[in-house]
C-alpha cells in the first residue's frame, strides 16, 4: 500500500509541472508581424499580446490613466514626464529616463506612424525617472498620444526587444504563433499561466478550434457561430461593447443631402434598436463615441419618423400617392453603400432601407470592395463606416479627422465654421472636465448639421473554455492578454 | 543546335517574365485605393496629407509611373524585392519564410492527386461504367461543386471537433494532412479525367483492338499500350494545374490557419501592398513557366518522336 502511494506521489510530481505549464491558448485573427514595435503596426499587436506597454493607458471605462508614467505636466512648450520607479523590462533591467529616451527616439526615427503622432521629438533627461519631452507638433491631450501604440516603451538589445508588460516572448513564428511566459520582473507579482497567442485568420476555424478544445480564448467570434457554441458544454461566450462605432456618412456635396433638413430627417427616421436586433447585439448610439467613454453624449439618438416627415415636407419633398416623395418632378432617392469587410453592414443595409422608405425615400443598395477610396473621392450618397472612436482615449482625434473642414477624412464634406472653432478651442482645453464639456458641445453642433448618422456600438463575442471562464474582455482589442489573466488548473 | 534550343527557351522565358512584370505593375496600380491612406486608416492613424505624402516618398510612390516601374524592375532583378508596406520587412524574407508552408501544401496535394489519379483513371478506363469510373466522375463533380472553404470547415469539424482525431494547430506533419487532402481533391478530377480520356482514346485504336482480338486482357493492354500516349495529355494538364501549388492554397491556408504565402497575399490585397502583390505575381508567373517547361521536357522524354 505504501509503495503504491509512493508511486502515485512520484507520478503526481512528474505530471504536475506539465499540468501547471499548460498554456492558455488565445485564438485571434491578428498576430504581431514583428517583435520590433517600430515596424508597421506591431506596437499595437504587442500591446494586445501582453508584452508592450505605454506611459498612459485607457481603462475599462474609457478613461486615460497613468501606466508606466506617474504623471505628465505642461512645462512651457514642452511636457515634463515622471516615470514610475518600479518598472523593469523582461530582462530585468530598469525602465529609467535614459531607456525611455532611447525608445522614443528610435520609434520616431524609424516609424512614420510614431512621427505622425508627434513630429520630430527631443527628450531631455531631467533625472533618473524624469524627462522633458518636446514635440514638433503641438499637442493638447498629450496623455492620449502617450497612450497610443506608436509610442510603446521598449529596450533594444542587439536583435532582441524587451518590454515591460506582464509577459515576455519565448517563441515567435511569424504569421502563426507567439509563445509567452510570465515576466518575472513585472511590477505586480502573481501566478500567471503561460500563454500561446495563435493567429487564426478565419472566424469559422476560430470557433471550431474553441470547440475542439485547442483554443481557450477565441477573440471576436462570428455571430453565426454563437448558437452552435451555446449548445456545447463547458464553453462560455461573453459579449462586450467595443470602442468601435458604426455610422453612415451623408455626402453633403450631392442632392438630396446638400439640404440639412433632409439629413436631419434621415437621422430621425433611423430606428437604431431595430439595427441592434438585426445584428443580434450592440447598443444604440448616443453619438460618435460608445457610451462607456466619459465624454460620450449621454442620451440615445432619437427616433421620430413623424418629425422626419415634417422636415422633408418643409424641404419641399412631397409624398405622392404611393408614399414616395418628389420635388420638382425629381424622386427622393439615393444609393446606400455597404462594404463586405464589415459583414454587419450588409445585414444592416436592407433594414435601414426599409426604415427610410417608410418616410418616402427610395433607396438603392450597393456594396463596395474598396470603400475608403470611394469615400475619399466623394463617390457616394450615404455610406456605412466603422472606426475606433477614441484610439488613445481622447475624443478629439476622430472629430479632427472626420469633421473638421480640412480634415483628412472629411468624407461628408462638412465645412462648418462653428464646428471648426469648437475644435480649435478643444486644442487648447487641457482640463479633463472642461474637455468633456467641450467635446459634448462640439458634438451637439455636429448633431445639428447631421453630416453623419450615428447608428450603434457593436459588440464583440469572446468564446471561453472552462479554464478561463472568469476572463472579462476589455472593450478594445488593444488589451487581450493582460496582467489579470488566470487559468483554473 | 541543342544550345540554340536552350537559349531560345531562355529567351522565351525572359520575354514572358518581362511582359508579366509590366502586366503585374499595371494591374496592381489600377486597383482602387491609396495604400498609404488604407494602411493608416486600418491602424487608426491620422491619414493627414503630410503623413500620406511622407509615406509616398518613403515608398517611392511620388515618382512618375514609368519611373516607378523601371526602378522596381531594376531592384527586383537585382534581388531587392523591397519591403512590405504592411509589415515593414523585406518581401523576399517574408516569402522565403512562408514558402515552405505553401510548398508543403501545394506540392503535397499535387503529389497525392497524381498518385491517386493514375491508378483511378486506369481502373476507370479499363471498366467503363464500373465503380471506379463512377467514383472518378463523382470526385470530379464534387470537387467542382463543393467550395474548398466549406470542405475544409467540415473536415475540421469531423476530425478535430467530433472525433478529436487530429490537433488542428499542433506543429508537425499531421497538421498538413487535411489541407493537402482538400487541395488534392480539387486537382485530382482534371488530372484523372484527362488521363482516362487518353487511355480510352488508345483503347479505340486499331492496335489495341488487334491485341484484344489476340486474347489479351483489356486492362493489361490499356496499361501497357496506353500509358505512354495518355501521359502526354496528363503532363499538359498537370502543367496547367501547377498553378494550384502557388496560387491555389490561399483558401486552405486561411481555413487551417497555416502561415503560407497565400494568406500573406490575401492580407496584402486589403491594404494594397503594391510590392508584395507585384512580387507574388512574378513568382506565380515564373512558377507556371517552369511547370510548362517541365511538362514539355517530360513529353519529349516520354515520346521523343512526337514533337
Amino acid at each position: 500500500m505504501i509503495r503504491l502511494l509512493f508511486l502515485a506521489f512520484l507520478s503526481f510530481v512528474a505530471v504536475a509541472p506539465a499540468l501547471a505549464q499548460r498554456p492558455v491558448v488565445v485564438g485571434q485573427t491578428f498576430l504581431a508581424e514583428s517583435l520590433d514595435p517600430a515596424q508597421g503596426n506591431a506596437g499595437w499587436a504587442l500591446q494586445s499580446h501582453g508584452l508592450a506597454e505605454t506611459l498612459f493607458t485607457v481603462d475599462r471605462e474609457g478613461r486615460i490613466v497613468p501606466n508606466l508614467a506617474r504623471n505628465v505636466v505642461r512645462d512651457g512648450e514642452a511636457w515634463r514626464i515622471e516615470l514610475r520607479d518600479d518598472v523593469r523590462f523582461g530582462d530585468g533591467s530598469p525602465l529609467d529616463a535614459s531607456a525611455l529616451r532611447d525608445a522614443f527616439l528610435r520609434s520616431t526615427a524609424e516609424s512614420a506612424r510614431a512621427r505622425a503622432q508627434t513630429g520630430r521629438i527631443e527628450v531631455e533627461i531631467l533625472g533618473p525617472h524624469a524627462v522633458r519631452l518636446r514635440t514638433e507638433q503641438k499637442l493638447a491631450a498629450v496623455e492620449s498620444v502617450l497612450a497610443e501604440f506608436p509610442l510603446v516603451v521598449y529596450r533594444v538589445d542587439g536583435e532582441r526587444f524587451h518590454f515591460t508588460g506582464p509577459y515576455r516572448a519565448v517563441e515567435y513564428r511569424r504569421g502563426e504563433m507567439l509563445r509567452l511566459e510570465p515576466n518575472p520582473h513585472y511590477r505586480v507579482p502573481a501566478v500567471r499561466p503561460p500563454v500561446v497567442v495563435r493567429r487564426v485568420a478565419d472566424t469559422q476555424t476560430l470557433a471550431l478550434g474553441l470547440e475542439s478544445g485547442e483554443i481557450d480564448i477565441a477573440f471576436n467570434l462570428a455571430v453565426e457561430t454563437l448558437p452552435r457554441l451555446a449548445r456545447r458544454a463547458g464553453l462560455t461566450v461573453k459579449s462586450t461593447p467595443v470602442a468601435y462605432q458604426y455610422m453612415a456618412f451623408l455626402n453633403m456635396a450631392r442632392a438630396p443631402f446638400d439640404d440639412v433638413r433632409v439629413r436631419r430627417a434621415v437621422d430621425l427616421a433611423v430606428d437604431r434598436a431595430q439595427l441592434v436586433e438585426a445584428v443580434r447585439g450592440g447598443e444604440v448610439a448616443t453619438g460618435m463615441y460608445p457610451r462607456f467613454f466619459p465624454f460620450a453624449s449621454p442620451d440615445r439618438r432619437p427616433t421620430d419618423p413623424a418629425e422626419a416627415a415634417r422636415l422633408l415636407d418643409a424641404a419641399g419633398w412631397i409624398a405622392g400617392a404611393n408614399g414616395q416623395r418628389f420635388k420638382d418632378g425629381r424622386p427622393l432617392e439615393f444609393v446606400l453603400t455597404a462594404y463586405p469587410q464589415r459583414p454587419d453592414f450588409v445585414t444592416l443595409a436592407p433594414v435601414l432601407r426599409a426604415q427610410l422608405e417608410r418616410i418616402g425615400f427610395r433607396v438603392r443598395l450597393e456594396t463596395s470592395e474598396a470603400i475608403t477610396p470611394q469615400l475619399q473621392a466623394k463617390r457616394f450618397d450615404m455610406a456605412f463606416w466603422a472606426m475606433h472612436a477614441a484610439p488613445g482615449g481622447d475624443g478629439a482625434y476622430v472629430l479632427e479627422q472626420y469633421l473638421r473642414s480640412q480634415g483628412p477624412t472629411n468624407f461628408a464634406g462638412l465645412a462648418d465654421p462653428q464646428i471648426d472653432a469648437a475644435l480649435d478651442r478643444l486644442r487648447t482645453t487641457d482640463a479633463p472636465v472642461a474637455r468633456i464639456a467641450a467635446l459634448r458641445a462640439t458634438e451637439a453642433l455636429v448633431f445639428a448639421q447631421a453630416p453623419v448618422v450615428y447608428l450603434m456600438t457593436p459588440v464583440w463575442h469572446v468564446g471561453l473554455s472552462a479554464r478561463v471562464a472568469d476572463y472579462v474582455p476589455y472593450p478594445s482589442d488593444y488589451y487581450i492578454v493582460r496582467a489579470d489573466l488566470r487559468a483554473r488548473d | 543546335m541543342a544550345l540554340g534550343r536552350v537559349l531560345g527557351e531562355f529567351g522565351r522565358v525572359a520575354i514572358h517574365l518581362l511582359a508579366a512584370s509590366a502586366l503585374a505593375f499595371l494591374i496592381v496600380r489600377a486597383m482602387p485605393g491609396d495604400p498609404a491612406v488604407l494602411l493608416l486608416l486600418a491602424q487608426g492613424q491620422a491619414a493627414d496629407p503630410a503623413t500620406v505624402a511622407a509615406l509616398h516618398a518613403q515608398w517611392g510612390l511620388d515618382r512618375s509611373l514609368p519611373g516607378q516601374y523601371a526602378a522596381w524592375l531594376g531592384d527586383f532583378l537585382a534581388g531587392d524585392w523591397r519591403t512590405s508596406f504592411r509589415t515593414g520587412r523585406p518581401i523576399f524574407e517574408e516569402f522565403a519564410a512562408r514558402l515552405p508552408v505553401t510548398l508543403t501544401v501545394g506540392l503535397g496535394a499535387f503529389a497525392l492527386a497524381l498518385g491517386v489519379a493514375g491508378p483511378l483513371a486506369e481502373a476507370a478506363a479499363a471498366r467503363p461504367h464500373g465503380w471506379q469510373d463512377r467514383v472518378l466522375d463523382a470526385a470530379t463533380l464534387g470537387a467542382q461543386a463543393v467550395p474548398g472553404f466549406w470542405l475544409g470547415c467540415v473536415l475540421i469539424w469531423v476530425f478535430a471537433v467530433e472525433l478529436r482525431a487530429i490537433a488542428l494547430f499542433e506543429a508537425g506533419p499531421q497538421r498538413y494532412a487535411l489541407p493537402i487532402a482538400v487541395v488534392a481533391l480539387a486537382v485530382l478530377g482534371p488530372l484523372a479525367q484527362v488521363y482516362r480520356a487518353g487511355l480510352r482514346e488508345v483503347g479505340r485504336s486499331d492496335y489495341v483492338r488487334a491485341a484484344l482480338a489476340r486474347g489479351a486482357s483489356r486492362g493489361r493492354v490499356m496499361v501497357q499500350q496506353g500509358r505512354r500516349y495518355a501521359a502526354l495529355g496528363l503532363f499538359s494538364t498537370a502543367a496547367a494545374e501547377a498553378g494550384t501549388v502557388v496560387g491555389g492554397t490561399a483558401v486552405v491556408e486561411t481555413v487551417f490557419g497555416l502561415p503560407g504565402i497565400g494568406q500573406f497575399v490575401v492580407d496584402s490585397v486589403a491594404v494594397r501592398d503594391f510590392f508584395v502583390l507585384q512580387a507574388f505575381f512574378m513568382v506565380a508567373v515564373a512558377w507556371m513557366l517552369l511547370a510548362s517547361l517541365a511538362a514539355r521536357l517530360a513529353r519529349r522524354l516520354v515520346a521523343p518522336g512526337a514533337f
